[in-house]
């Protein structure tokens, strides 16, 4: 399990991160998320170790970062990773192998052919997408119980991506490996992720089962024969409502039968319900946008 | 220490192809070099190429730790850097030793490639001295080399940090040559600048631990080797000057010896203080621009006391060296203070 416990980190005199607290345990995939410059990456940074926290702890297995072992439980991928004019797949994987015990060149192979990658050749002319491809390979190569991927699925085309996820669901599934995914792909992360992390304001906001997060929203499509004030819905739960012309689009906060019950009354022609996702929350959870009672919206 | 050692090796491994390529280089130009001086008749006495041996410790002593450490100012590289299982002060430790193992592998293909060559081609050198000459030229190779390693390491960035190395070259014999060109502006007696000079440029400048062993070592391996020359009366002299230069040399050393001793800690402590959000930033330092602009900017303004080229040459430096350390010409008050500070000092001396 890592711990994160009452982390604060200060970047050239600006606080970045305060009294970040989070938990990711083995088997588990959890979706990093935030806005551009919430402090993702740096927490990331942090938990592998390339950053030293201003102040908290970073706990390994209950072990601090400080001891070795811990940190060969955990590999990172950034989101632009490092190479030189002669690095290659086979000097890559020979660096990590160092450090990674459990590093299997059967498996690297496996997944650079699966990538239709070439191990002996230099990296330079590489694209975005598979140097990308060539570093998860590596991570998911050299086995660690946890691993840390930053703007993952950024320059993988769709055929990547699909490799990629089941690449990782088989670690997770037969290792028990824990994975901390940051990305602004939120349908991405909603495919793929059982948990969630989001920063806003410097800190871990919301955290938690993300199906459960979900289920706590629902979403209607209502559709009316005469012309319908949105003052009519102000008093409900409402998370967001959107009007086009006769038709309203409602993300409401609560049980969906006593939700539909309620819009029942407003007395639409139709009433349809629609899948909630993972964007739609991400959106209301870091605007805070509250319909009231008296009207209107308040950021 | 399994990870270090294991680190260690990797090291020396990916840095092998570099280091071949180095010392075939320097092989290349000592055994150009070497043949060429021995031969030459254009000196009192016949050269067995220790400088040639000095300039190219000199050389990778200093070039070497900016390609050692070169990696660790680049915000990119501390993400898979610093995220690697091993402390950083192993890391740091295993970067130090593995650069002076490539010095001492290129340095010494030179040197006992061209000691085989006097040894087959030549029979008037005391080669016994050879094998000292070597050893203790790596000991005083090491003491560059760390000092190269921390001044290197106080940059933020590889240009910040090639500056600094090039800057400290020279930066203790400029301050000295000010101080005694003030000196002998102010006072009513004509100070004879190469006495004064002496001693505070031989025992300052960056490579003078190998410029002077060398001296010592040539006096020895060629000293009774002279061409058309008395070879009793050049013996006598040299024998009376020796005398004193070793005597200043042994305490030369133990200042060298404590500055590279120092340069040592500072580098492992600063590479294990500095965090990896400093990569890529201004380079701000005590040992960087904060000091050797100052340094500079007094020079600057001792020399064009008495006008000239040199003021304008020194004041460029600096204008420049405020331009780099601040990255345009957004000028902070404390700039303007340093200069002002130089100023005031000026016209007091």
């Amino acid at each position: 399990m890592i711990e994160v416990k009452n982390l604060t980190h200060y970047l050239g005199g600006k606080k970045i991160l305060d009294n970040v607290n989070l938990t990711l345990n083995e088997g588990c995939v959890m979706g990093l998320v935030g806005i551009n410059g919430a402090g993702k990456s740096t927490l990331l940074r942090l938990i592998s170790g390339v950053y030293l926290p201003t102040n908290g702890d970073i706990l390994c297995d209950g072990q601090p970062l400080s001891d070795e072992r811990s940190r060969r439980k955990i590999f990172f991928l950034p989101d632009d990773p490092y190479y030189t004019l002669h690095t290659s797949g086979n000097s890559l994987f020979e660096m990590y192998k160092v450090f990674y015990p459990k590093s299997d060149r059967k498996v690297f192979i496996n997944y650079m052919t699966e990538f239709g990658l070439d191990e002996k050749k230099t990296i330079r002319n590489f694209s975005k997408g598979m140097r990308r491809q060539l570093y998860v390979a590596l991570a998911l190569s050299v086995r660690p119980r946890y691993l840390l991927l930053d703007e993952a699925f950024d320059g993988l085309d769709p055929l990547a991506r699909l490799s990629f996820k089941k690449a990782i669901n088989n670690a997770v599934e037969q290792d028990g490996t824990g994975v901390i995914i940051s990305s602004h792909s939120l349908r991405e992360i909603e495919d793929f992720c059982d948990r969630y992390a989001l920063i806003d304001k410097m800190t871990v906001t919301s955290s938690g089962d993300l199906y459960e997060r979900l289920n706590r929203f629902c979403k209607f499509q209502l559709a009316f024969t005469k012309d319908v004030d949105q003052k009519n819905f102000y008093g409900l739960p409402i998370v967001s409502i959107e009007k086009t012309g006769r038709f309203f689009r409602v993300v409401l906060e609560g049980k969906e039968n006593d939700m539909k019950a309620i819009l029942e009354r407003l007395e639409p022609t139709v009433i349809e319900q629609m899948p909630m996702d993972f964007e739609e929350m991400f959106i209301h959870e870091v605007e805070q946008k509250v319909y009231n009672v008296s009207g209107g919206e308040t950021e | 220490m399994k990870s270090f050692n294991k680190y260690f090796v990797y090291r020396l491994k990916s840095s092998a192809l570099r280091t071949f390529i180095l010392a075939i280089l320097s092989l290349a130009i000592t055994m150009t070099a070497v043949p060429t001086e021995i031969s030459s008749d254009l000196v009192s006495r016949h050269k067995a190429g220790l400088t040639v041996y000095a300039l190219i410790l000199m050389v990778f002593c200093s070039i070497i730790p900016i390609l050692e450490s070169a990696p660790f100012k680049d915000r990119r590289n501390l993400d898979t850097l610093y995220s690697l299982p091993i402390t950083r002060w192993k890391m740091a430790l295993a970067h130090y030793l593995s650069g002076f193992i490539q010095v001492i592998v290129i340095y010494s293909l030179s040197f006992f490639s061209a000691w085989i060559y006097l040894k087959t081609h030549t029979d008037y050198f005391s080669l016994e001295y050879m094998l000292p000459y070597y050893l203790l030229s790596l000991l005083v190779g090491l003491v560059i080399y760390s000092l190269f390693m921390f001044i290197f390491g106080q940059a933020n960035t590889v240009a910040d940090g090639v500056i600094f190395c090039v800057l400290w070259i020279s930066v203790f014999s400029i301050i000295s040559t000010s101080i005694i060109h003030q000196i002998s502006i102010h006072t009513l007696y004509d100070i004879e600048y190469s006495d004064l000079s002496y001693t505070i440029e031989n025992w300052n400048r960056m490579y003078d631990p190998i410029n002077n062993l060398t001296v010592i070592f040539e006096d020895l391996i060629e000293t009774n080797r002279y061409i058309g020359y008395d070879y009793y009366d050049y013996y006598y002299d040299y024998t009376f000057q020796n005398a004193t230069e070793y005597r200043e040399t042994a305490y030369m050393f133990g200042i060298w010896a404590f500055l590279g001793i120092s340069a040592t800690i500072g580098y492992l402590i600063s590479f294990v203080k500095k965090g990896a959000e400093k990569a890529g930033e201004i380079s701000d330092s005590w040992f960087g621009y904060k000091i050797l602009i100052p340094a500079y900017a007094y020079s600057a303004f001792s020399y064009g006391n008495s006008g000239g080229i040199l003021s304008v040459f020194f004041s460029t430096l600096m204008i420049i060296g405020y331009i780099v350390y601040r990255r345009g010409f957004k000028w902070k008050i404390s700039d303007y203070i340093v200069i002002g500070v130089g100023v005031v000092i000026f016209l007091i001396s």
